[in-house]
């Protein structure tokens, strides 16, 4: 929802970012307030995985220019768990499986880490089952998932519900969500579109990172941006979704290359 | 190195010789007569050795050691500390010998019976199955070690297995150590008759012990279609050298699982040698082997199919920190006619300091030409991607890399029917595997 006057949460501008010395965002923009649903979509290889993974901090890339913004904090000197700290949540594509430590105390690690951080008081095993009740059955998910080692032989699905319970938990003021629905079939992509619209509210932002337009018909985005070569080219509202849905990603392109000529 | 060897068990030999009381029955007397004339021609192996080109035991020889003392008393309270809840029995040998006041051993009726080896000798039918099968030790694995526990060991556990067990029962062997700069050499024998059923902890600590030598042997004896549970648990002071081997012999459709658990000792060497006798058969084999200061862990493994049918799926971890140096060498050997084997052998190394080192090799001797033979064999650090994701999720660098350890360790103890033992393992992790 576009709220008027609303608190700017992230500001990206001019980013440059490379990964083993290839250039991959050349000028990345992107301005995203409280309240707003964003939705970066793109070609494969057009820079929109590469966009969230530098967002939230990973090691393997180097911001060479521009600036980031969270809340007005610049984040380019943060460590990946400081930038959770400050509420940055990065919905993976690919959720790491890590087998012997069990989801349910991970969670719990995790909250108290966060959520101490920001000042909440920690929970104990019996007070953290309380708590994470509703969560689990917001994403129809059964407490035994809880005992299961962290993703470890979950189903693509599985992996996807338990990086929602994650958000969760952590209450992120910007969740970005990396190709959340890939791989999922259409009840699962509506348990999570349920629990992303749940959990979203107008004190926080979530940025949706997707190929297909097949998830905005669930989770309403205010803005869609396209990126192309490391860069937003075009930027609408839902209207766009459904634009690219019917003509694909080519006319845009297009329109783009015509008007750097 | 070799002058050392020969004088270290010279001395030992002589240490002991004093006042062995050699055993009233011949056949044993004459065991432990060889084993002494056999290391007085070939001492106890070093490096120039291959098979323990990895293991530096030039300190232990060079170290003056002596004769445990038969009477260390004890509290009992603190062996009580190292008890399992689970265990019907306990078998408590201080430095090697049997500890009637320390031990608690179940009274009730059961198909599992324990004793040390004088009893078993009194019992006519058990002395049967003691003398066919005591000292069987033969082929890949054994070593001098393995003579030098038969010249000297003061006494034997014996654990008797009848058949038909209808459960699992549980039985502690606790041998603690207590000298300092002493040597003593448990020894171990397990009979299990056709179909039986049994579970034992082998558990090594030191309480008040330093700079000692634990030399172990265990013989295991599984008839056809028992199943034996085996946990060797290695946690001996940090000062200490810990030596053992053990023998398993595997006979039609039995099943040998063992899990095999180091986490103590300045140096320790486990010579693990399981050998599928008749047809069938399925042995699994779980070691988790942690280095820790300047510790040498190593673990020689050697699995033999003998006969067709047999199965063995082994699974080797370690986690090699500070200066540790932690080696596997994982033998599996397939003898002519010993067809539709299915064998796999895994061994992952996680190195976590630039100082630390792992040698590993997998060796398979195949020679049955209708096998399933798989193995593999990893070295790394903890990957950057799992450290992002829970970096992701708020957990510091440091916190992050303890948790990816533990839990790189702790697979491999997750299914450990002890679930009390798993416990106390998991805290050794925590405790040796953080940044």
């Amino acid at each position: 929802m576009i709220i008027k006057n609303a608190e700017t949460i992230l500001s990206v501008h001019n980013l440059v970012a490379s990964i083993d010395g290839t250039q991959i965002l050349k000028g990345f923009d992107i301005t995203v307030k409280a309240g707003e649903i964003h939705a970066i979509m793109g070609p494969n290889g057009s820079g929109k995985s590469t966009f969230s993974k530098v967002l939230a901090g990973h090691p393997s890339y180097k911001v060479d220019g521009g600036t980031l913004e969270f809340k007005g904090q610049s984040l380019m000197d943060l460590e990946p768990d400081e930038r959770a700290k400050l509420g940055i949540f990065l919905g993976f594509q690919y959720p790491v499986e890590v087998p012997g430590v069990t989801n349910g105390s991970f969670l719990r690690l995790a909250y108290n880490t966060v959520q101490g951080a920001r000042g909440k008081d920690e929970l104990d095993p019996l007070e953290f089952d309380d708590f994470i009740q509703s969560k689990l059955s917001l994403l129809g998910m059964d407490a035994s998932f809880l005992e299961r080692s962290l993703n470890d032989g979950f189903s693509g699905g599985e992996k996807k519900r338990n990086e929602i319970l994650q958000m969760a938990i952590l209450e992120p003021t910007l969740a970005i969500l990396d190709e959340t629905d890939s791989g999922l079939d259409i009840d699962a992509l509506r348990v999570i579109a349920n629990g992303v619209n749940t959990l979203h509210g107008d004190s926080d932002a979530v940025v949706l990172v997707t190929h297909y337009q097949r998830l905005l018909n669930y989770i309403e985005p205010d803005f869609i941006h396209v990126v192309d070569g490391g860069r937003v080219i075009k930027t609408g509202d839902k209207s766009l979704a459904h634009e690219l849905e019917s003509r694909g990603y080519e006319w845009v392109l297009d329109e783009n290359r015509s008007k750097a000529a | 190195m070799r002058q050392h060897s020969v004088e270290f068990t010279a001395s030992l030999l002589k240490a002991d010789g004093a006042n062995v009381e050699y055993s009233t029955e011949d056949w044993l007397k004459s065991y432990q007569l060889d084993a002494r004339a056999h290391l007085e021609k070939c001492p106890l192996p070093t490096t120039s050795e291959e098979e323990w080109r990895f293991t530096d035991l030039t300190g232990l020889y060079k170290s003056t050691l002596t004769p445990s003392a038969l009477d260390t008393p004890i509290d009992a309270s603190v062996v009580k500390s190292f008890l399992i809840p689970e265990a019907s029995s306990a078998v408590v040998l201080v430095n090697g010998v049997y500890s009637p006041a320390l031990s608690t051993l179940s009274t009730a009726q059961t198909k599992i019976r324990v004793c040390n080896l004088a009893s078993a000798l009194n019992d006519a039918q058990l002395k049967v199955s003691v003398k066919s099968r005591l000292n069987s030790l033969e082929g890949d694995g054994v070593s001098g070690f393995c003579e030098m526990n038969t010249a000297l060991f003061k006494d034997v556990v014996v654990i008797h297995a009848d058949s038909n067990g209808s459960s699992f029962e549980t039985i502690h062997v606790l041998n603690i150590s207590t000298g300092k700069h002493t040597f003593n050499h448990p020894r171990l024998l397990l009979i299990a008759e056709e179909q039986a059923r049994v579970c034992i902890l082998e558990d090594y600590i030191g309480i008040g012990g330093f700079g000692y030598m634990t030399n172990a042997v265990s013989e295991l004896s599984l008839a056809a279609e028992s199943q034996v549970i085996h946990v060797k648990f290695q946690r001996d002071d940090d000062s200490a050298y810990h030596i053992a081997h053990t023998h398993v012999g595997i006979d039609q459709g039995a099943s040998y699982q063992n899990w095999s658990v180091s986490v103590g000792a300045a140096v320790s060497r486990h010579n693990l040698v399981t050998r599928q006798r008749e047809d069938g058969g399925h042995i699994a084999i779980k070691g988790l082997a942690l280095g820790h200061d300047k510790r040498i862990v190593d673990m020689h493994s050697c699995i033999e199919h003998t006969k067709p049918h047999g199965q063995s799926i082994q699974v080797h971890k370690t986690i090699a920190g500070d200066r540790s140096k932690v080696v596997f060498n994982g033998k599996v050997k397939v003898h002519k006619g010993a067809q539709q084997t299915n064998s796999s052998q895994q061994n992952r190394n996680l190195l976590l300091s630039a100082r630390a080192s792992v040698d590993t090799k997998p060796e398979l001797e195949i020679f049955a030409d209708d096998v399933k033979c798989a193995h593999g064999a990893t070295v790394g650090q903890v990957s950057e991607d799992e450290l992002f994701y829970l970096k992701s999720r708020g957990l510091d660098d440091d916190l992050a890399r303890n948790l990816l350890n533990y839990a790189f360790a702790k697979e491999v103890i997750e299914d450990l029917p002890i679930k009390s033992l798993g416990a106390v393992i998991e805290s050794y992790i925590r405790d040796q595997t953080k940044i």
